[in-house]
């Protein structure tokens, strides 16, 4: 509820009384706004209309000074009577109502026009279940035929298209609602629930809005076990325990009836005896541990990784020894050339030392 | 039909197949007995018959009448009834029961690498998270081959290490077999002791099954029941599709189920939802668990639903007449 603050001046309106109360209500009611009461006006009007000086007395000593003074106040007082011309702005008190009013209708608006976006995109976001296709991967989007699926998501707008996704959201997190859910699902009895009425004194059973006559089955044992024997007669046939291809002679003791025959362009046509059958047994059997490939390929690489690392000694070993004969034989021939000893190259007795550290 | 009386709740005084207990002599109580039977009914179990694990293949000869969506179907509904159910996709070179189930993303080890050696049979085991009762289990990746007549005993020592588990004994074993009587198909039969023979009421189909069934009959498996899909029941009673009664007089195979076209099918498989989880339930899904617990209590249908006129209105019909 604004309050309009009244100046305590009178001021001649330029607008009708009537238009200018709706202006301002309307001003006041949209713009929320905070209208302030000059005050400087009153206190300027009733300073000028005190203040302005008697025009027959005079003072010859400061008469020039008095005037400008005058005439600089008459000016001030011209110009804000000027501004006060224009229509006061009134004061609104805000109360806590008025907000709350004025929340609630932002909200209510707004959730009608959500609601009618929503209603719209329901139609039109519905795709079908083929859009679930899409999502799971099965299917590429871009390559689907229907033009109008395209022209959809390309037409969408930023809001709709955050609207489609809060549904296809709100559809997942339905679907997957059991999963989400600790309790066990609970599931109506398939033969007595809303959707299934029986009734038994006219036989009929109205399922989904349709009315089904209960006709009682026909079938009899004699009839059963009869088609039973037509059947045996009919069809003979064994398992087969033997799979051959072309070209393979079936063993002697082995009824043909068992022989499966393999064509060569089978496409499952690999040879039977590659798998070792028992190994294969124990894989399915084991209940714990490491499968056994994967217990294989373990250690067939911890097996390398030793070897390499063997080999990486040896070589370090023998640069080790290499580099032992390098640095030893100056020294050596230092040590016999201060003995006197001669340079067992020149001598030709270098292959009896060399010898000699070898051995 | 088995007692409507659930047998999860051992301390009733009187046990679910015997009346209620009268207290006043003379007189008995129907009313006591149909309240309790109405509070007890949202909670009914079908009752376990037969040996477990229960080894049950699901196959038909002709390709595309419903074998897979059978097997993902019955499989999740005998999971929500609270049984452990491993299903298993025989199909060497066509998996698809994991797109049905929606686990194609979660298929990283198959029969053949456990065979291989490469894991271990609990870790190519996929758990459904929406039912953690339902395991799948594929035979192969489509790139890798199995050799033929491997396949066999390859299966056979699955079912059986399934059976000697730690964590228990599945009840169920759903195999589900690969279209036409091929390598897939022998291999998919070895370790069963039940067949599920999924057929449509069209006379090429039921050509292929009559001679499924009596190839499994050789087999040694004896327990055979019929399952008839796609069923129109508004070309039936223009007598432009063959009835069920039909079929079963031509097959001569009990009935365990009759699945009515219903085009929530295809939506389920594009969702990779099954579609006995949809709620409200859809005809078809209700279909699929009548058929899911009449093959727990090894039950068969006794009568068949034929569609009828829909009654004409009267002219005070809108008054509620």
């Amino acid at each position: 509820m604004t309050v309009f603050a009244t100046s305590t001046l009178p001021f001649q309106s330029i607008y009708p009384q009537g238009i200018f109360s709706d202006w301002v209500l309307a001003r006041g009611q949209w713009s929320g706004l905070r209208m302030s009461y000059r005050k400087s006006s009153r206190v300027t009007a009733i300073r000028a209309s005190a203040e302005v000086p008697d025009s027959g007395v005079h003072d010859d000593a400061s008469a020039p000074a008095v005037r400008k003074e005058i005439e600089l106040e008459k000016r001030v007082v011209s110009l804000r009577e000027m501004v006060n011309a224009f229509p006061p702005v009134p004061v609104l008190k805000e109360t806590s109502t008025s907000k709350v009013a004025i929340g609630l209708c932002i909200s209510v608006a707004i959730l009608a026009i959500a609601r009618k976006i929503m209603l719209k995109q329901e139609d039109r976001s519905y795709q079908g279940s083929v859009a679930d296709l899409v999502r799971r991967g099965q299917i590429r989007s871009d390559r689907r035929g229907s033009k109008a699926f395209q022209a959809l998501r390309g037409s969408a707008s930023t809001s709709e298209m955050i609207i489609r996704d809060f549904f296809k959201l709100r559809q997942s997190v339905w679907l997957c609602a059991p999963c989400l859910s600790l309790k066990p699902m609970k599931y109506d009895d398939p033969f007595n629930n809303p959707y299934v009425k029986t009734d038994k004194s006219s036989s009929t059973v109205e399922m989904f809005g349709k009315v089904y006559r209960l006709a009682p089955v026909t079938l009899t044992a004699k009839e059963k076990s009869m088609h039973q024997k037509r059947r045996s007669r009919a069809y003979q046939w064994k398992r087969p325990t033997i799979f051959l291809k072309e070209g393979d002679s079936i063993p002697p003791d082995i009824d043909p009836d068992t022989v499966k025959w393999i064509p060569a362009n089978h496409p499952f046509a690999t040879t039977v005896s590659d798998i070792d059958e028992d190994l294969a047994q124990n894989n399915v059997y084991q209940k714990d541990g490491v499968p056994f490939r994967v217990k294989a390929e373990h250690e067939a690489m911890q097996k390398k990784l030793e070897a390499l690392q063997n080999e990486q000694r040896v070589n370090e070993v023998s640069i080790n020894l290499n580099s032992i004969d390098y640095f030893d034989q100056p020294i050596r021939s230092s040590k016999l050339q201060e003995q006197g000893f001669s340079n067992p190259q020149n001598d030709g007795s270098d292959s009896s030392s060399t010898n000699h550290h070898k051995n | 039909m088995a007692s409507p009386f659930p047998r999860l709740l051992p301390s009733l005084p009187f046990s679910p197949s015997s009346p209620p207990p009268r207290i006043f002599p003379g007189k008995p109580l129907p009313r006591l007995r149909a309240a309790v039977s109405a509070a007890l009914q949202w909670n009914r179990k079908p009752q376990l018959a037969g040996e477990t694990p229960r080894v049950v293949v699901v196959t038909s000869g002709k390709g595309g009448v419903g074998k897979t969506t059978t097997t993902a179907n019955v499989g999740l509904s005998l999971a929500r009834f609270g049984f452990s159910v491993v299903a298993v996709d025989a199909d060497a070179g066509l998996r698809n029961l994991d797109l049905l189930l929606g686990l194609e993303n979660r298929v990283n080890y198959t029969a053949v690498e456990v065979l291989n050696g490469d894991c271990r049979l609990d870790q190519a085991l996929i758990r459904d998270r929406r039912c953690p009762s339902l395991e799948l289990l594929c035979i192969s990746k489509p790139r890798s081959k199995l050799p033929l007549g491997f396949g066999a005993k390859a299966l056979t020592w699955v079912v059986d290490a399934l059976r000697s588990r730690p964590s228990g004994a599945p009840h169920f074993v759903l195999i589900d077999c690969p279209a036409g009587i091929d390598a897939g198909f022998i291999t998919a039969i070895a370790p069963a002791n039940e067949a599920l023979l999924v057929t449509t009421p069209d006379i090429t189909a039921l050509r292929d099954a009559d001679r499924v069934t009596g190839l499994l009959e050789c087999d040694g498996i004896r327990d055979i029941k019929m399952v008839v899909n796609r069923v129109r029941t508004d070309l039936i009673r223009g007598e432009d599709m063959m009835s069920v009664i039909d079929v079963q007089e031509m097959l001569g195979l009990a009935l365990l189920g009759v699945i009515p076209e219903d085009s929530e099918v295809i939506k389920s498989t594009n969702r990779g939802y099954p579609l006995v989880l949809n709620k409200p339930p859809t005809v078809a899904g209700l279909a699929f668990e009548q058929a899911a617990w009449r093959l727990v209590e090894q039950d068969t249908m006794t009568a068949v639903m034929v569609e009828e006129e829909p009654k004409k209105k009267g002219f005070f019909s809108f008054f509620g007449g």
